[in-house]
């Protein structure tokens, strides 16, 4: 009982602190819950659709008639395979898209409607129950393609045959769980039953000498046993002995390679989050343990007044740690229930880029368990902070012979007439280092965090992120038409011919070669400039040598590589024997691929790269040099502008610039209570020498223009401090956590904006609350300077 | 004849509690005279030290004026007060009040600084005239928690005197010292006065009270009694406690 009505008393008379806690546990909570339950609700909405479309343990796409029925046939021979079905689709490589023509690509495939899809409704806020089955000419297509392609309801698109042209009108958007996803370069689109089949009719009408423009190919899903119990890899590989399936197909991937892929942009965006989110909860542990010990240097007296009436340390302690639990629940319920719109609006930012429709609703246990943690932490902390309790004697306490705050100063500075504001503020600085220790670290501390955080956002570019999953930065881009014997000479005198015209910020040319691996056939990407992959490097360094290659984070696991591993690589007839130097992260074939420098590819494939990026100096220039390289090497380089993506990066860039919106309004929101908490303890601790300087004389504004001058100071110097410790330690400690969560592409660009951005934010916040807390001046009352 | 310093009109001071009017000063008129040591004295909750910081500005009176060089104290701006209590009062406190971490000469000079029309170096001038007369010259550099209460008082009376006020306020400035320490303030004070500086204190020591050239007594927040008397000397002081003790007794102290 004794405990409560203390506990009251505390909350009733300190209200700043008590609310101050639970705003900044209510930003925490909101943060985290958000993240986590986005995430999570994607993930479950990903798997619910999955289920809906009877998606397979691995899929793959066999365009080549011929192997279908011996794969069938060894598939259906294989213990590990519990069923697979297989379903007719249409392969296209000439389209037009609401206007945009597409030549050349044979990743669009058309296939039957089916309700096992889900069909969106216009304000894209559920799915409508029942769709119509799709009429004759009309087309229902991937919700991506509203952004894709700025594809509307009635939107046309045209599919080249080799027969005559068959048009479409949009009739709706589709949620689809394998290939709708933003990023994936595979879209599939539905046509009605009776389309389909008049396609399937012009699939071979292509004359001998025509190209074909459209083909057929199955897709096939193939379910494992529920009594196998080889790994991914591992059944892979049996698959394809038995069957050859991954060597046939197009794309062989398994159901969580899709689902990873299509979750890759929730994932980076919550991973920026969840740093976002560690870094608050460091702010937050740092005010804590300011307010602790200058709430108790400020209830000295009390305490020791509580302590002769028979308080023990405990039950001082327990009051203290009650109350922050208190705060700390009230924030946390708080955070919980606004959590609830702020998920929603996470699901809403990331609909368009994985094109799954999110439910409602938060992950309250794993919150729950997440955040008691959290209070965990903060009562540790507070039992810690609050030992000091124990060295309260009840009777010097009473007796007013509290430590004394302020001490002889060995920096003597003289209290100038001319800047009486200032050289006071100042010696009141220099002679409360204690205190205004706190409060520099404090400074320091969200200075620290707001330039990570402009660090972070910097991180969070369209290109940064199209980099970090394997995208090579290039103004433009050229398909190449050498022969080996020439290659790297030709690559050379491209460059030259480049630099007559402006200096290169990158210049790789790259190609594609299946490898086996292990027996299973696997993408690989080599380049002339192994490095291109240093930015998406996971773990480990960049292949240098000619037996060196570096493997994702999904092939390692899938495969159970490790970096160090000497494994056989082949390609037709030969083989070697390649070191593994690095995991990266890449887009291409969902991540299932290996990387290699030119020359290690060199020991056991013939292929040339047939694909060179370049990036220049100035950007600006990039149509003069395309035009130079398709003039100077007409028949060996067909170079064009590179800006198929920019669709795509606006997209990404308009989600990032969201969370970035949002790590910023949550970061001042952040700051400033940190910052009115910290000045408000100051100003109660001040509160006598002010009434003293007010009965002198001191003006009221002279006294807030001194007090918000000192924490100007504070501020400033907190800041170099952490400017330095910032240059030294965010670029090893934002990669350290960033690549923990999966962001790869981390490069600390010191400028204007992530250096003296933060500063100014923080010094200014300091100066005007600290003027604006200091308001409270007018208010206090000389005469209570009075004993009567 | 005296000149006026100051004065108070039908002065009122009341709050409102629990929705009940509290009246702390009723209706009082008063007249201080330059060159007056003037004591308030009264029992405790009379009204004394409200009365005191309502005349020196340092709070607001619920009603009537109070006039000082033409202007009325009740209604000025709180930055006209401020200036006020930088050019023209002086203030003791019973606590003493002085800046933990400034200095004794610069708890002195810091009021000084405030004051435009002064240069620094003349303030610096007078402070340490006054340290020499408050004799903590040894000790001027030492910070208020380094010396002993009665130090402490005589740093405030320097500070209270560095802008050679037209009035000097004090708030029983001898109620947290000991009896050395007393007379050595009192006789400063007396000092003060004997060189012609007006002062107004609020006490209920009769020590204190001796060295007063006038007594008003408080009850109720209403004054019901003063007493002139010549000025101070320690050759008759057991006559002088005689009087007042009398007086006191009449208005049933």
């Amino acid at each position: 009982m004794e405990i409560l009505t203390i506990l009251k008393a505390n909350i009733k008379h300190k209200k700043g602190a008590f609310k101050s806690v639970i705003i900044l546990m209510f930003i925490i909570t909101v943060s985290l819950t958000a993240i986590i339950s986005s995430n999570d609700l994607t993930y479950r909405a990903l798997e619910q659709a999955m289920t809906d479309i009877n998606a397979g343990d691995l899929i793959a796409w066999v365009d080549d008639s011929s192997v279908w029925e011996s794969i069938c046939e060894g598939l259906s021979h294989n213990k590990n395979v519990a069923s697979f079905h297989t379903e007719d689709v249409l392969f296209i490589s000439h389209y037009i898209i609401n206007g945009d023509e597409i030549k050349n690509e044979s990743s669009y495939f058309l296939t039957k409607w089916n309700n096992s899809y889900k069909l969106f409704q216009d304000n894209l806020n559920s799915f409508i129950e029942n769709p119509e089955p799709l009429q004759k000419g009309e087309t229902y297509v991937p919700i991506c393609f509203q952004n894709l392609y700025d594809c509307k309801i009635g939107s046309k698109i045209i599919i080249k045959t080799n027969d005559g042209d068959a048009e479409f009108l949009v009739k709706g958007f589709v949620q689809e769980p394998l290939n709708g996803c933003y990023f994936t370069g595979i879209k599939q689109f539905f046509l009605s039953d009776e389309d389909f089949d008049m396609l399937m009719t012009k699939k071979d009408a292509a004359p001998d000498t025509a190209q074909k423009l459209m083909g057929q190919c199955k897709i096939i899903h193939i379910f494992q046993s529920d009594s196998s119990n080889l790994s991914m890899a591992e059944w892979k590989k049996s698959l394809n002995e038995s069957s050859g399936i991954t060597d046939y197909s197009i794309i062989a991937e398994s159901k969580d390679t899709f689902m990873g892929y299509t979750t890759i942009f929730p994932k980076i965006g919550s991973g920026i989050l969840y740093a976002f989110s560690i870094l608050l909860f460091v702010i937050v542990l740092v005010v804590i343990c300011h307010s602790i010990s200058t709430g108790i240097e400020m209830a000295y007296t009390d305490l020791g007044i509580l302590k002769a009436t028979g308080f023990s340390n405990t039950t001082i302690r327990a009051v203290y740690i009650l109350q922050y639990i208190t705060a700390q629940l009230i924030g946390i319920i708080l955070g919980m229930a606004a959590s609830y719109p702020v998920t929603a609006l996470l699901g809403k930012l990331y609909l368009p880029l994985t094109g799954i429709l999110t439910g409602s609703g938060i992950s309250i246990l794993k919150i729950l368990l997440l955040l008691l943690a959290m209070v965990a932490i903060v009562c540790a902390l507070v039992v810690v902070l609050t030992a000091k309790i124990g060295k309260i004697s009840p009777v010097k306490a009473i007796s007013g012979g509290a430590e004394q705050i302020y001490f002889d100063s060995r920096l003597k500075t003289q209290i100038n007439k001319r800047m009486l504001s200032l050289t006071l503020a100042f010696r009141q600085f220099i002679t409360n280092k204690k205190h205004y220790t706190g409060t520099i670290i404090i400074s320091a501390v969200l200075v620290f965090f707001m330039m990570s955080i402009s660090l972070l956002t910097n991180c969070i570019s369209s290109e940064r992120f199209m980099e970090s999953i394997g995208k090579i930065p290039c103004d433009l881009e050229a398909q190449l038409y050498f022969k080996q014997a020439d290659i790297m000479t030709e690559l050379d005198s491209i460059e030259k011919e480049i630099e007559k015209t402006t200096e290169i910020t990158n210049f790789t040319a790259t190609s594609i070669e299946y490898i086996s691996l292990n027996g299973v056939n696997i993408h690989c990407d080599f380049y002339s400039n192994p490095s291109i992959i240093e930015k998406t490097l996971i773990k480990g360094r960049v292949p240098k040598y000619d037996n060196e290659f570096a493997v994702t984070q999904i092939v390692a696991e899938e495969y159970g590589l490790h970096i160090g591993d000497e494994v056989t690589l082949s390609c037709k007839e030969k083989e070697e024997k390649y070191l593994i130097t690095a995991l990266y992260q890449s887009a291409n074939e969902l991540g299932m691929c290996i990387s290699m420098g030119y020359n290690a590819y060199k020991r056991i494939g013939n292929g040339v790269p047939d694909s060179l990026f370049i990036k220049l100096a100035d950007s600006s220039l990039a149509k003069q040099v395309t035009d130079s390289l398709n003039q100077t090497f007409p028949d060996q380089v067909e170079a064009v502008l590179s800006d198929s993506d920019s669709r795509q990066m606006t997209l990404i860039e308009t989600a990032f610039n969201g969370i970035s919106a949002l790590i910023y309004i949550i970061s001042a929101i952040f700051a400033l209570i940190t910052v009115s908490m910290v000045c408000m303890r100051s100003f109660l601790r001040e509160r006598t020498d002010i009434r003293i300087y007010k009965s002198q004389g001191f003006t009221v504004q002279q006294l807030r223009l001194q007090f918000s001058f000192r924490f100007l100071t504070v501020s400033v110097i907190g800041s170099i401090l952490s400017v330095i410790f910032c240059i030294l330690l965010c670029p090893s400690m934002m990669k350290t956590l960033l690549r923990g969560l999966g962001i790869t592409n981390f490069t600390t660009d010191y400028t204007l904006g992530t250096i003296v951005f933060p500063v100014c934010m923080i010094c200014l916040c300091f100066f005007l609350f600290a003027y604006w807390v200091s308001g409270k001046i007018k208010n206090v009352e000389v005469q209570e300077l009075i004993s009567e | 004849m005296k000149n006026t310093i100051l004065s108070a009109k039908d002065l009122c001071k009341s709050f409102a509690h629990n929705g009940e009017q509290f009246h702390i000063l009723s209706h009082i008129d008063l007249e201080l005279f330059e060159g007056d040591f003037t004591v308030i004295m009264g029992a405790s909750g009379s009204g004394k030290s409200t009365l005191l910081y309502a005349l020196s500005g340092m709070d607001r009176a619920t009603a009537g004026e109070i006039i000082y060089n033409g202007e009325d104290l009740v209604t000025m701006s709180e930055k006209k007060l401020a200036t006020l209590r930088h050019t023209d009062f002086g203030f003791i406190f019973q606590q003493m009040h002085l800046v933990s971490n400034l200095t004794l000469f610069e708890n002195i000079v810091v009021p000084g600084y405030l004051n435009k029309q002064k240069a620094a170096a003349g303030i610096k001038e007078y402070g340490e005239k006054l340290i020499e007369k408050m004799e903590l010259s040894s000790i001027k550099s030492h910070l208020p928690s380094q010396v002993s209460g009665g130090q402490q008082q005589r740093c405030a009376i320097a500070r209270a005197v560095i802008n050679h006020p037209k009035l000097l306020f004090a708030d029983e400035p001898t109620g947290a010292l000991n009896r050395k320490n007393t007379i050595e303030v009192l006789n400063l004070l007396t000092e003060l006065n004997r060189l012609g500086q007006s002062i107004l204190m609020v006490t209920h020591d009769m020590k204190a009270a001796l060295r007063a050239t006038r007594i008003l007594y408080l009850e109720d927040g209403k004054i019901i009694g003063s007493l002139t008397l010549p000025p101070y000397n320690p050759d008759d002081e057991k006559s002088r406690e005689t009087q007042i003790n009398a007086w006191l007794e009449s208005m049933e102290w």
